[in-house]
């Protein structure tokens, strides 16, 4: 387990260095910049300014000190949150998104899981045809259709939750609600299918002639077996989770780094973009690679390959 | 392989058959509705009519006005236009790239192959929204970006799926009988591994489209998309969140058409794979 970690770590460092320079060029090319806004600046102050960042400079000396920077662990000053170092925006408002992700994570598996299971149990009878269909509903309600119609029900109408903000316990429910019920589609579906083919299995068949407690047969033999694709599909979903709540956190105006990252391609604040695109570039890798481990610890015979 | 009479187990019957083709049908009546219904209609997208502003469903605007006082029944057939066409094109872009790049990785195996699935792990494992958010902001908002930008992204599923089941089908004994009666590399892919996977091209081909729509419309929603004057069922969606609790059928009627479009292209995208025999 050990040499395949550190040999997707060693992996990694190209494609972090891929997208670093990918993302510093594609900024660079992009039209406008960051001080550039309605009311234009006096070119003099507008020279002294990007003098001061480092902007007046050749790209390639640019590039190279922010590389520099980089390896210092240094994301550089926010350009758009004067007095902002990037990694403090980064260490700000992060945890907000990962809460969220994991709440969502949370209910997506809560909702997610039971239905597949019970819809394979019961294939081809009515909670089979109920609960499917159902499934197949979720995945046509993305968040930001399910979002709006929650808050209609929930906030406007009966008025038990808050529309926005991100203070009390009760502000978590609509987000994480909203963006795990997309997901919960999904893996109902992969248990579903994961769990019918292994009930399908020999072995399922003779612990069952052995006489074993049928709870015993599908929570021990059948639902472990089951749950490797569902374990694959999770790692991109926690990762999708975390990362990518722009939509969730703009309706809910949830302060999330999600938000943040937006406002930042927006605003062409480069060092903010370039901090939080190789951030969650990084997440990304070692949830994948987190998943893989996880994998191996649940079967084995995946070691070889 | 089953003898007449030998009736096959319950599992194993095709039972959806008979209803396979509603997802299809729905699709093409959506399709027809946004393409044809704006060219007989007396309102346009743009006309304004500010005297007749948010105003709700009526015989004469039957899904209601914005508040412009423009027609939401002909600005979401119209905005459904261009969210079909930007799933049909980007969903094109990466079959155009997918499909040669599996099939070649596929077949020639060894060295190339994993110089060229390195390459798409690597692709892989780059946060996708991101990407696509970036290029969108950074590269101005044509739809021609937009959908190069998905397409972009989309044609990594496509390629890895053509792979795996190339690399599958090389190992097959015809293979190898084609090769010896001394047919090229080119002539066993076109006649020999292309057929044997266009059942499964197929299926992801379809169910890529609702994936696009949706990347699209969440692109659209964060104003990220297609720009006004046009418009997309995200756009669209967009601005009836905002007055929500005031002119619910702003966001009603789009949400309502794009959910469908949805679940019906993700059927059609089932009854096909039940149709090839398509493993998830």
């Amino acid at each position: 387990m050990l040499s395949i970690s550190l040999r997707r770590i060693v992996q990694a460092i190209p494609t972090l260095c891929f997208i670093a320079t990918a993302t510093f060029l594609l900024l660079r090319l992009a039209p406008g910049g960051p001080f550039d806004q309605e009311k234009a600046l006096a070119p003099e102050v507008k020279a002294q300014v990007e003098a001061f960042y480092g902007l007046d400079k050749p790209l390639w000396q640019q590039y190279l000190h922010y590389l520099g920077n980089l390896l210092q662990g240094e994301l550089g000053p926010s350009y758009k949150y004067a007095g902002w170092q990037v990694e403090h925006i980064i260490a700000q408002s992060f945890p907000v998104s990962l809460e969220l992700g994991c709440w969502a994570f949370l209910v997506a598996l809560s909702i997610g899981l039971p239905i597949g299971i019970a819809a394979a149990l019961n294939k081809g009878r009515t909670l089979d045809q109920l609960l499917m269909p159902t499934s197949a509903l979720g995945i046509c309600l993305p968040p930001f259709v399910l979002g709006p119609v929650l808050l209609l029900i929930f906030s406007s109408t009966c008025g038990w939750l808050n529309p926005l903000g991100w203070h009390s316990a009760g502000d978590r429910i609509l987000p994480a609600l909203t963006m795990g019920t997309f997901y919960a589609a999904f893996i109902a579906r992969l248990m579903r299918a994961s769990l019918l083919e292994v009930l399908q299995q020999d072995y399922i068949t003779s612990a069952h002639a052995k006489g074993l407690n049928p709870i015993r047969v599908i929570g021990l033999h059948a639902v472990r077996n089951a749950l490797h694709p569902v374990v694959a599909y999770l790692g991109p979903t926690l990762a999708g989770l975390i990362t990518g709540s722009f939509v969730i956190e703009s309706i809910f105006f949830v302060p999330g780094l999600g938000q943040f990252f937006v406002q930042a391609a927006f605003n062409r604040d480069y060092t903010l973009v370039m901090g939080t695109v190789l951030f969650y570039a990084i997440l990304i890798i070692s949830f994948n690679l987190l998943v893989d481990l996880i994998q191996i610890w649940l079967n084995p015979q995946s070691r070889d390959a | 392989m089953h003898k007449p009479g030998n009736v096959l187990p319950k599992d194993h019957m095709p039972r959806n058959r008979k209803k396979s083709y509603w997802g299809l049908y729905c699709c093409l009546l959506i399709a027809a509705l946004c393409w044809l219904v704006p060219l007989f209609s007396s309102h346009n997208i743009q006309e304004t009519n500010l005297a007749k502003g948010a105003q709700a469903p009526s015989l004469e605007h039957w899904f209601g006005t914005d508040d412009l006082g423009r027609d939401l029944f002909i600005r979401t057939l119209a905005g459904g236009r261009v969210s079909i066409g930007v799933g049909l094109a980007a969903t094109l872009v990466a079959l155009l790239i997918g499909l040669p790049y599996g099939l070649i990785a596929g077949y020639y195996a060894g060295r190339i192959d994993s110089l060229m699935m390195r390459l798409v792990d690597v692709l892989y494992a780059l946060p996708f929204t991101i990407i696509v958010i970036l290029l969108t902001t950074l590269l101005g908002r044509s739809i021609a970006l937009l959908f190069i930008a998905i397409g972009a992204v989309e044609w990594l599923t496509m390629a890895r799926i053509v792979r795996a089941q190339t690399s599958a089908l090389r190992q097959n004994t015809y293979i190898s009988a084609a090769r010896t009666a001394g047919l090229s590399h080119r002539q066993i892919i076109r006649h020999h591994i292309l057929p044997n996977c266009i059942g499964t091209v197929i299926v992801y081909s379809v169910l890529t489209i609702p994936a696009v729509i949706l990347l699209e419309s969440t692109l659209s929603f964060l104003g990220l998309g297609i720009q006004p004057p046009a418009s997309s069922w995200g756009a669209l969606i967009s601005e009836g969140a905002r007055k929500l609790d005031v002119y619910p059928w702003q966001i009603l009627f789009p949400t309502a058409l794009f959910s469908l479009t949805l679940f019906a292209l993700n059927q059609l995208g089932e009854s096909l794979r039940t149709h090839y025999e398509v493993n998830e």
